[in-house]
């Protein structure tokens, strides 16, 4: 205990409320994004302490993976792509008038999803860390297949028109460098495209100025403003709703932890799997996209568990578990210390050091949420023609600082058009995100898996992680129309 | 007073520093460099002498990095930013432009004003072998190498539950099934994988290890470590802390003469594969066209900063050490080896 408390000095529990609040704030900005905080405030340790150094960082980590939902629930904009599974039920949760319920279930489940992981962290990492050694391209294809037979789920009533897009999803993710023969394909000559299309511009577009164009047909009506009223005084939970989460709340989490420890995957993924394994195993599926707190809860705690999940393969094998753990390598080499198996040994002070810093982050982003849940709300009362124009810009910073291009505001545009559209045509958005984000790890592994089996598909059968991410993928796609004959028969047993 | 006594000191440093870089900005069509226009009185009765006094920089410098915010590029741009801006009490930016293997990063340079604002600090493989594998709008034509930061040398590694102990065994086990092993490298334009195809070129069994190309090296290595790929070829100080735990066996350093991080391990020179030796080299290049005096000046100041000790430890600290060149010799290198990658893979 006493050792716990050498670390919450001033300075450290300072830098990382600091941290917290940038976090949050980068989070909350569509475009701006946790990895982005991290990456940008990174130099700033290159002076510090190393734990104030991680209590600055961590804190950005976890506010910035919270603070995505605070907009994807008020604007149906997610921050962050971390959040973007959480707009299907809160958005309709805040446009019931819960908009204050909404984000104190966003900051709860975020809490205990860091929580949880943490724990994990701190008392499971050496035993877990081999196992993430034992992912391979094979793996990370098959957990790629995996996470888009999600789409099976996601689309809504169509189907149809779920693949279609996801189908899109896919496709735009091919343009750009070949990602083994190097070579750039489907420019069009065009050489800055040969970056790609990046994904944080597409989700700005579909979310975020699609909804701003739905916004606009709405501005002339005389009432329209009345149809926003946020009930903020009413954002506590009663212990009977909390009790109702709580299965929830500890499956989402591990999810989300094993996702985080799972290199090169992150918190993006993780609230789609958590939200989807949450609608399945609910008793009422159909509540889901309607405003559930089920579903918010599966999406946030998964996010932000992936915060301890991510440090576990980081701190122990100096592997990182995703972007932002992989600035974080960055700075603990910064500092002149090796992540990996001699870190435990050499320098323990600095293993405790980041369990406690990245405790703390998790209660005072906590503390800031709650306190701030009031004045979040307060958006929804600005009226709407000034806070879509503030959206609109917000969207258009975020978009270029991606990566410091005027293109990639263009494509939110372009993007933002396209989302519009479908939309009223009433194509689903999540399967083209879930296209955009494994695409890439789908193409790069499958054709890394081919080269290492000398181009036998035997490699996806004859090993077991990859044969049951498979078989799941499988399941997952004839799932719901089993839930169906299954419900079919049940009410011909019950009705004859 | 104080400002008019600044200016003209400064103009005077500029003027110096105009006369030690011999040719100057007399040769370079630079209608940029004109200086602005409230020094001018200042630097009048110098101006007579030299004919156009360095003022530079006034305003925001920016250093493009084509690779991700966070890595080794990145944060060596992000040290010597810091350390420059506040000698020259102007804001240096690193804004990093990243995808397409370096590519969006480059053309963008190429593509910016050549007025010396805008630099980047570029590295071989964005430099020298994504534009010969592409089309992308640039070549090294379209750039004027500044100095080099720093070199990175390569080695290769096994797992070292493999038993294989030299470079002679694990190349008899390739070409026993040319093919079936793998090496994992750092991406598909990297350099990394040059080297090992003149290597197995040189050692006559060119299809003897097949070529998994990784999203960075942190991954290339770790399937190694993970044992899903046999070999990975990857930068030493990535591959130090694996090699120090057991994990990783190294067999091969490209490089001419041993390195000193890794004593033990015998290097492509003494082994016979002399055309594997080059080092992978970081340094700074500005659009074509960029004003001769700019460029020296920075290749000056680069070199005075790598030189201090206070930044020399913060580079310790992310395993980089400088390893400076100066222009001219930069700029040779750097034509260089895009002629001999251009033989390779063009």
């Amino acid at each position: 205990m006493s050792v716990i408390l050498t670390y919450l000095s001033w300075n450290n529990l300072l830098w990382n409320l600091l941290g917290v609040a940038i976090g949050i704030v980068f989070g909350a900005i569509p475009g701006l994004t946790a990895t982005m905080g991290v990456a940008l405030f990174l130099p700033f340790t290159f002076k510090m302490e190393v734990v104030e150094s991680f209590a600055l960082l961590l804190g950005i980590y976890c506010g910035g993976t919270y603070g995505g939902s605070i907009t994807a629930v008020l604007i149906r904009t997610p921050g962050s792509p971390a959040s973007a599974a959480t707009v299907l039920d809160g958005y309709p949760m805040a446009k019931r008038g819960e908009a204050g319920k909404a984000l104190t279930w966003c900051i709860t489940a975020s809490m205990i999803g860091g929580l949880i992981s943490c724990l994990f962290l701190i008392f499971f990492s050496d035993k877990i860390a081999s196992w993430a050694l034992s992912f391979g391209p094979s793996e990370y294809f098959a957990i790629g297949v995996f996470g888009l037979s999600i789409v099976a789920s996601l689309s809504g009533k169509n189907l149809k028109k779920g693949i279609l897009m996801a189908c899109l999803g896919l496709l735009v993710t091919t343009i750009g460098l070949d990602p083994i023969t190097g070579t750039v394909r489907f420019t069009f000559g065009n050489p800055k495209l040969s970056g790609g299309i990046s994904f944080v511009p597409v989700l700005i577009g579909v979310f975020a100025i699609s909804e701003v164009l739905t916004n606009l047909e709405g501005l002339h009506k005389p009432h329209a403003e009345e149809e926003r009223i946020s009930n903020v005084s009413n954002s506590r939970l009663s212990w009977a709703e909390f009790k109702g989460q709580i299965v929830n709340l500890l499956r989402s989490s591990l999810i989300g932890t094993f996702i985080g420890i799972i290199p090169a995957t992150g918190s993006g993924i993780a609230g789609w799997i958590s939200y989807n394994t949450a609608k399945n195993s609910s008793k009422d599926p159909d509540s889901f996209g309607t405003g559930t707190p089920a579903g918010i809860v599966a999406s946030e705690a998964a996010n932000n568990a992936v915060t301890g999940g991510a440090l576990i393969p980081l701190l122990t094998l100096g592997i990182p578990g995703d972007v932002v753990t992989a600035i974080m390598l960055g700075a603990l080499m910064l500092q002149g210390l090796t992540p990996g198996p001699s870190l435990f040994t050499k320098n323990p002070d600095v293993i405790f050091g980041i369990y406690v810093m990245l405790l703390v982050a998790n209660i005072f982003m906590y503390l800031l949420g709650r306190l701030g849940v009031k004045a979040f709300a307060k958006a929804l009362e600005v009226p709407m023609n000034i806070l879509m124009s503030v959206v609109f810009l917000l969207c258009m910073i975020g978009s270029f600082s991606v990566a410091n291009r005027t293109l990639d505001m263009l494509f939110a545009v372009i993007f933002g058009i396209i989302g519009y559209l479908l939309r009223k045509l009433d194509y689903p958005m999540p399967p083209l995100l879930l296209g955009m984000v494994l695409g890439g790890t789908i193409e790069a592994n499958y054709r890394r898996a081919m080269i290492i089996s000398q181009g036998s598909l035997s490699i996806f059968v004859t090993r077991p992680i990859t044969l049951v991410f498979l078989l799941l993928a499988v399941f997952m796609c004839i799932y719901p129309s089993m839930q169906k004959a299954i419900q079919k028969k049940k009410a011909e047993k019950n009705h004859p | 007073m104080k400002k008019f006594l600044a200016l003209l000191l400064a103009a005077v440093m500029v003027c110096a520093l105009c006369a030690c870089g011999n040719t100057a900005a007399t040769t370079s069509p630079a209608p940029e460099a004109t200086p602005a226009p409230e020094a001018a009185p200042a630097a009048e009765p110098e101006a007579a002498e030299t004919p156009a006094p360095l003022d530079y920089p006034t305003k925001t410098v920016t250093i493009i990095c084509p690779y991700s915010a966070g890595g080794g590029t990145d944060l060596l741009a992000r040290a010597i930013a810091d350390y420059v801006g506040a000698k020259w009490g102007v804001s240096v930016i690193v804004e990093d432009q990243t995808g397409g293997g370096g590519a969006v990063g480059m053309s963008a340079c190429a593509n910016a004003d050549n007025d010396g604002y805008t630099v980047i600090l570029t590295a071989l493989a964005a430099a020298t072998i994504t534009p010969i594998l592409n089309d992308v709008g640039y070549t090294n034509e379209n750039f004027a190498p500044i100095c080099q930061v720093t070199e990175m040398v390569t080695a290769l590694c096994v797992n070292s539950s493999s038993g294989i102990t030299s470079i002679e065994e694990l190349i008899e086990a390739g070409s026993a099934n040319p093919g079936a092993m793998t090496y994992g490298t750092t991406g598909a334009t990297s350099f990394q994988n040059i080297l090992m195809q003149t290597l197995m070129e040189d050692a006559g069994v060119p299809d003897a290890f097949s070529h998994v190309p990784f999203d960075g090296g942190a991954a290339a290595i770790t399937a190694t470590v993970g044992k899903q790929t046999d070999i990975v070829v990857a930068m030493v100080p990535d591959l130090l802390p694996y090699i120090e735990s057991g994990d990783l066996t190294p067999l091969i350093v490209f490089k001419s003469e041993r390195d000193e991080s890794l004593p033990e391990v015998p290097c492509a020179g003494e082994l016979g594969y002399s055309s594997s030796t080059t080092t992978t080299w970081y340094g700074f290049a500005a659009p074509a066209g960029t004003p001769e005096a700019i460029l020296d000046f920075w290749s000056d100041e680069v070199g005075t900063a790598l030189a201090d000790p206070a930044l020399v430890e913060i580079l310790s600290n992310i395993n980089q050490t400088p390893i400076y060149k100066d222009r001219e010799t930069f700029t040779e290198l750097y034509n260089n080896t895009y002629a001999q990658n251009l033989a390779v893979l063009g």
